[in-house]
C-alpha cells in the first residue's frame, strides 16, 4: 500500500519548500551589495589577483637582528617580534599592520618605516614605548607604494619610497624623527629600488634605473654611478670595506669600491633558476647569501658555491607550483650561526658548519587585510568629500522646492474640478513619456545661450541644477501626492470652512498636517530619484558642483582598474539611501502601492 | 461633490481661482522646463546643428529633413549604423527586462504573501536592490563581470565548474545578459512590492472556493491571481516599457568604467543618443532621434491604453 501524506504534512512540506526557495532568491539578490561593501574593506592587489576571499597580510620574515641573547624577527605586514635565541621564548610582539614595511636598526632602536603609517621607533631595551613619527611625504599614493627602504648610520636614517616619480630619498635624523631632509639623487629617473649607507664614511647607496649611485650623503652630491645589468632589479646593498655587494634578481655582483664603474658578477657561476639574492652576510673567506632557492655559499676568490635548500621544516605547504620551499629573505649572523627568516613567517637557526637547522620558529599569521584604507584614499585622493555635499546640497533643496510645487498642485488637482484640471492630469502623465535627452539638449543649449547674452553662468551652479531637477519631479510628486490628498476626508475641510476659514486657512491649518507623512514620503522618493540621477548632472555641472554620479564616473576613467576605491564609492553613494530608506520604509511603500491597490 | 448649476467657464474659473493660484508655479515650472524645450527639441531636429553651429543656437541653418535622413535612411551614414544596433538592442532589453522584473516579481510576492515569520523583514530586504543608486548597479555589475576577476566567472568557472573557460561578458553579444540581469536585478523589488500590494486585496475566499472544486496551485494562479492583478502587473509593463526604453545609467556606468562605448551589442538608444549629443556634438540628429523615440513610445502607450481600455470591458 503506498504511503499517502496527510493533507497537514504536504501543506508543511510545500511551505519549507516555498520558504527556502525563496530565501535562496533573497540571498542572491542581497548577494551583490554585500559583495561591493565587502571589496570597499579589501586591497586591490588582492582584488586584481582574482582571490575572492578575505586574505591575511603576508608575514615574510625580511629583517633579523640580533640583540645580546634575544633576536630581533620582523615581518611584512609590519609585525616585530623578539624571541629569546636559547629558549625560543617570545619576548615581545607587535604588529603595526603596515604597508610596503621596511626594517632597520640603530644602536638603540629598531625602526619600521611604511607607505601608510609612517615611522615606528621601537627601543630595543623598553620596546613598549614605542613611539609613531608621521612622515609627511607629498605624493604617495599608498596604492602604487610597492615597497619602502631604510637605512641607517649611528644618527641618521635614510628612507625611500618605491612609487613612479619619486626619485628623492629623506633623511631622518634619529633624535627629531619629525624633520625630514630630501636628497634629490642626480640622474635616477625610477624610484629607488633599494637603499644602503656605508658606515665607515658618508656614501649612500641607491639601487635603482639598473644602477647603484653613489651619493654623498652630506652633500647630496653624485659620485659614482654603477651600472648593474638591463632588467635586474637590485633587491640589497651590502658595503663591505673595498666591495660593494649588489644583491639582484639575476644574482650577486661585486663592485669595487674605488674602481666602481664596473662590476663582477660572483654569483651564480651558470644560468640558474631562481637565482635572487635578498642578503648577504661577509665572512673573512666567504660569503653567505639568502637566495631565492636557499642559503648559497660563495667563496670570496671565486669557485663553486654550495647551496642548502632544506632550511625550514616542511609544516607549511604551498599549493602554488614553481615555489622554492627554501626562499630566503633575511639574513643575521652571530658567532655560532645563522639566522634565516623565509616566507610565510619561518624563521629557523643554522650552526655554523651545519647543513640541517638546528632551530626553528614560526612567526603568528598576519592580520586580515580588511581596511578602512579605501575609503580614507576616496576623501584624501578624490575629494569624494565635495561629490557627497554637492549631491547632498542639489539633492535636498531639490526635494524641499519640489515638494513645495507638488504639494499646491496636488491639492488643487484632488479637491477642486476646476476647467483645465483633466488637461493637467494628461499634461503630468504625458512629461513621463518623452525621454529627458529630448529635454536635455534644447536645455542645455538653452543655458549656454542665456550664459552668452546675459553673462549670468547658470550651466555649472548649483540654482542651474536645482531648478532643472526641480522642475523634473515634480510631475511624478504630483501623480503620488494626489492619491494621498484624495484619501484625507472631505468633512474636515468642510466644517472649517463653515467656521469661516479662508480656502488657504483651510489648506494650511486642517489639510496639509494630515498630509505630512504623504509629502514626507514623496519627498523621499523625490531625494532617491534626483540621488539617481546622472545624465542631466553630468552635462550641467562642473568641477565645482558636480554630483556623486559624476564624480565617480570621472574619477574611474583616470584610476582604472581601483576596484577597491570603486566600490568604496559605491558603498558611500549607496548607504545614505538606504539609511533614508530604511527609517521611512513604511511611509514610502505605503505611498508607493496607493496607486496599485486604489480601487 | 453635489452636481451645481452649470453656469458659463468664466464663472466657473473665478469660482475655482484658489486652484488656479496654487498651480500656478508648477505650472509656470512645466511651461518654461517641460513645454518650451520640448518645442525647440522638434525645431532642431530640422536644424544643421553640429559643433561648428551650436552657437547659433535655433538660428543654425534649417535643413528641412536632412536629420531625419541621415537617422533614417542614408546608406552611408554612421550614425544610421550605430542606430540600429542601439535599436535591436533596446527592443531586446526592453522586452526581456520588463517581462524579466514582472515575473520576478510575482514570484516573490507570491512566495511572500503567506503567513510567516519575519515577513516584513524579509520584504523590506527584498527591497534593497532597488535602493541602490543604478549608476552604483552598473558600476557594481560592472566589476561583478569581469573576465577574470569577477565574482561571477570566478564562481561559475572556478568553483562550481560549470564552463570549461571563462567566458568574456562586456565584450560580444553576451554583453546584452550583462546589462539585462543587473536591470532586472535592480527593478524586480519594484514589481515585487506592487504585486504583493495587489495580492492582498485579493478575497481568500476566492483560493478556498478553488480548493474545494480541487484546481490546482498552477490553475487558480492563471484562473484567479493573473487576472485579478492585471491592473497592476499592466501598469508595471507600460512603466517597465517606457523607463527600460529610457534606461541609461546602469549601460553608461558599465562599460569604460563610465566614459567608454558600450560595444555594439550593449548600445542602446539613450547612450547612442548621448554619445552621438554631448560627445560628437551633433544636436540636430540626437533630437531627431529623440524626437522618432518619443513617436514610437506615443505609438506604444496608445496600443496600450487600447488593450486596457478592451480589457476592462470584458471584466
Amino acid at each position: 500500500m503506498a504511503w499517502a501524506p496527510s493533507y497537514y504534512i504536504k501543506k508543511r512540506l510545500t511551505d519549507f519548500t516555498v520558504s527556502t526557495i525563496m530565501l535562496i532568491i533573497l540571498a542572491l539578490s542581497l548577494f551583490p551589495i554585500g559583495w561591493m561593501i565587502f571589496n570597499s574593506f579589501k586591497d586591490n592587489t588582492e582584488i586584481l589577483s582574482g582571490r575572492i576571499g578575505l586574505n591575511r597580510a603576508s608575514t615574510d620574515i625580511i629583517f633579523l637582528e640580533v640583540d645580546d641573547n634575544a633576536i630581533w624577527v620582523g615581518s611584512a605586514d609590519g609585525g616585530l617580534a623578539k624571541y629569546n635565541v636559547a629558549t625560543g621564548a617570545q619576548i615581545f610582539r607587535a604588529t603595526f599592520k603596515t604597508n610596503a614595511t621596511s626594517f632597520a636598526s640603530t644602536e638603540k632602536y629598531i625602526w619600521v618605516g611604511s607607505s601608510d603609517l609612517g615611522l615606528f621607533r621601537v627601543p630595543r631595551g623598553r620596546p613598549s614605548e614605542t613611539k609613531k613619527f608621521s612622515l609627511d611625504i607629498a605624493d604617495v599614493d599608498i596604492a602604487h607604494v610597492s615597497s619602502t627602504h631604510l637605512a641607517t648610520d649611528t644618527d641618521k636614517l635614510w628612507f625611500s619610497v618605491e612609487q613612479k616619480r619619486i626619485t628623492e630619498i629623506f633623511e631622518i635624523p634619529t633624535d627629531k624623527p619629525g624633520a625630514i631632509r630630501r636628497i634629490p639623487v642626480p640622474g635616477l629617473i625610477g624610484p629607488a629600488q633599494t637603499i644602503a649607507k656605508d658606515r665607515q664614511d658618508s656614501a649612500l647607496y641607491v639601487g635603482g634605473d639598473n644602477y647603484v649611485f653613489v651619493v654623498d650623503s652630506i652633500t647630496g652630491a653624485l659620485e659614482h654611478r654603477s651600472i648593474v645589468g638591463t632588467r635586474s632589479r637590485i633587491l640589497k646593498i651590502v658595503p663591505a670595506g673595498r666591495d660593494i655587494f649588489v644583491g639582484t634578481d639575476s644574482g650577486l655582483l661585486v663592485l669595487d669600491k674605488n674602481h666602481p664603474t664596473l662590476g663582477r658578477w660572483l654569483w651564480p657561476a651558470d644560468r640558474e633558476q631562481n637565482v635572487r639574492v635578498t642578503d648577504v652576510l661577509v665572512e673573512e673567506k666567504q660569503l653567505i647569501l639568502g637566495t631565492g632557492r636557499g642559503l648559497a655559499y660563495v667563496p670570496k676568490s671565486g669557485g663553486a658555491a654550495e647551496i642548502v635548500e632544506n632550511l625550514f621544516p616542511s609544516s607549511i605547504d604551498r599549493k602554488d607550483t614553481g615555489w622554492y620551499p627554501g626562499e630566503v629573505l633575511a639574513l643575521t649572523m652571530t658567532d655560532r650561526g645563522t639566522f634565516i627568516g623565509g616566507t610565510q613567517g619561518r624563521t629557523s637557526f643554522l650552526p655554523k658548519g651545519a647543513r640541517v637547522p638546528a632551530l626553528a620558529q614560526q612567526v603568528p599569521q598576519g592580520h586580515l587585510l580588511f581596511r578602512w584604507r579605501n575609503y580614507i584614499d576616496l576623501w584624501r585622493n578624490i575629494d569624494f568629500g565635495k561629490y557627497l555635499r554637492n549631491s547632498f546640497i542639489i539633492c535636498g533643496i531639490t526635494m524641499v522646492i519640489a515638494m513645495i510645487l507638488a504639494t499646491l498642485a496636488a491639492y488643487a488637482l484632488a479637491r477642486f474640478p476646476f476647467p483645465g484640471s483633466k488637461l493637467f492630469s494628461m499634461g503630468i502623465l504625458a512629461t513621463q513619456m518623452i525621454p529627458a535627452i529630448m529635454y536635455l539638449i534644447p536645455i542645455f543649449s538653452m543655458f549656454v545661450i542665456i550664459t552668452q547674452v546675459t553673462g549670468i553662468p547658470i550651466k555649472g551652479t548649483f540654482p542651474g541644477v536645482i531648478l532643472i531637477y526641480s522642475a523634473f519631479f515634480v510631475p511624478f510628486s504630483i501623480w503620488i501626492l494626489r492619491g494621498f490628498f484624495a484619501a484625507i476626508p472631505r468633512e474636515l475641510e468642510e466644517s472649517a470652512r463653515i467656521d469661516g476659514c479662508s480656502p488657504f486657512q483651510v489648506f494650511w491649518h486642517v489639510v496639509l498636517p494630515l498630509a505630512v507623512p504623504g509629502i514626507i514620503a514623496t519627498g523621499i522618493y523625490v531625494f532617491l530619484t534626483a540621488w539617481d540621477e546622472l545624465m542631466f548632472a553630468w552635462v550641467l555641472t562642473d568641477a565645482h558642483t558636480m554630483t556623486i554620479p559624476v564624480g565617480i564616473r570621472l574619477f574611474v576613467g583616470n584610476y582604472q582598474n581601483r576596484f577597491d576605491l570603486m566600490m568604496a564609492a559605491a558603498t558611500v553613494a549607496t548607504v545614505p539611501v538606504i539609511i533614508l530608506f530604511f527609517l521611512l520604509q513604511r511611509h514610502i511603500v505605503k505611498g508607493l502601492t496607493a496607486g496599485a491597490i486604489k480601487e | 461633490m453635489p452636481a451645481k448649476m452649470k453656469k458659463g467657464l468664466l464663472y466657473q474659473i473665478s469660482k475655482y481661482r484658489f486652484a488656479y493660484f496654487f498651480l500656478a508655479p508648477t505650472a509656470l515650472a512645466m511651461l518654461l522646463l517641460h513645454l518650451f524645450p520640448i518645442v525647440q527639441g522638434f525645431w532642431m531636429s530640422f536644424l544643421r546643428l553640429n559643433q561648428f553651429t551650436i552657437s547659433q543656437y535655433l538660428g543654425a541653418p534649417f535643413s528641412g529633413f536632412e536629420n531625419y535622413y541621415t537617422v533614417l535612411l542614408d546608406p552611408n551614414s554612421v550614425i544610421r549604423i550605430g542606430l540600429g544596433e542601439a535599436v535591436r538592442n533596446t527592443v531586446i532589453y526592453t522586452i526581456v527586462v520588463t517581462l524579466g522584473t514582472t515575473s520576478l516579481g510575482m514570484l516573490v510576492a507570491i512566495m511572500l504573501n503567506r503567513k510567516f515569520k519575519g515577513q516584513g523583514l524579509v520584504r523590506t530586504l527584498f527591497l534593497f536592490p532597488w535602493i541602490v543608486p543604478t549608476y552604483v548597479v552598473g558600476l557594481l555589475w560592472g566589476f561583478m563581470w569581469q573576465r577574470g576577476i569577477g565574482v561571477i566567472n570566478v564562481f561559475m568557472v572556478d568553483v562550481l565548474h560549470l564552463l570549461p573557460d571563462k567566458p568574456f561578458w562586456l565584450i560580444g553579444p553576451n554583453t546584452l545578459w550583462a546589462i539585462i540581469i543587473p536591470t532586472i536585478w535592480r527593478f524586480f523589488p519594484l514589481s515585487m512590492l506592487m504585486l504583493l500590494a495587489g495580492l492582498q486585496t485579493i478575497p481568500e475566499e476566492m483560493y478556498e472556493a478553488a480548493d474545494m472544486d480541487g484546481a490546482t496551485p498552477w490553475r487558480k494562479f492563471w484562473s484567479i491571481t493573473f487576472p485579478l492583478l492585471k491592473p497592476v502587473w499592466s501598469i508595471l509593463i507600460l512603466f517597465g516599457i517606457i523607463y527600460n526604453t529610457y534606461s541609461f545609467n546602469i549601460v553608461i556606468m558599465m562599460f569604460g568604467f563610465g566614459a567608454g562605448f558600450p560595444g555594439e551589442w550593449g548600445d542602446l538608444m539613450m547612450t547612442n543618443i548621448f554619445r552621438n549629443s554631448f560627445q560628437q556634438w551633433n544636436f540636430g540628429t540626437g533630437a531627431a532621434t529623440s524626437v522618432l523615440l518619443l513617436i514610437v513610445m506615443i505609438v506604444i502607450v496608445n496600443v496600450w491604453f487600447r488593450f486596457y481600455k478592451t480589457s476592462e470591458e470584458y471584466r
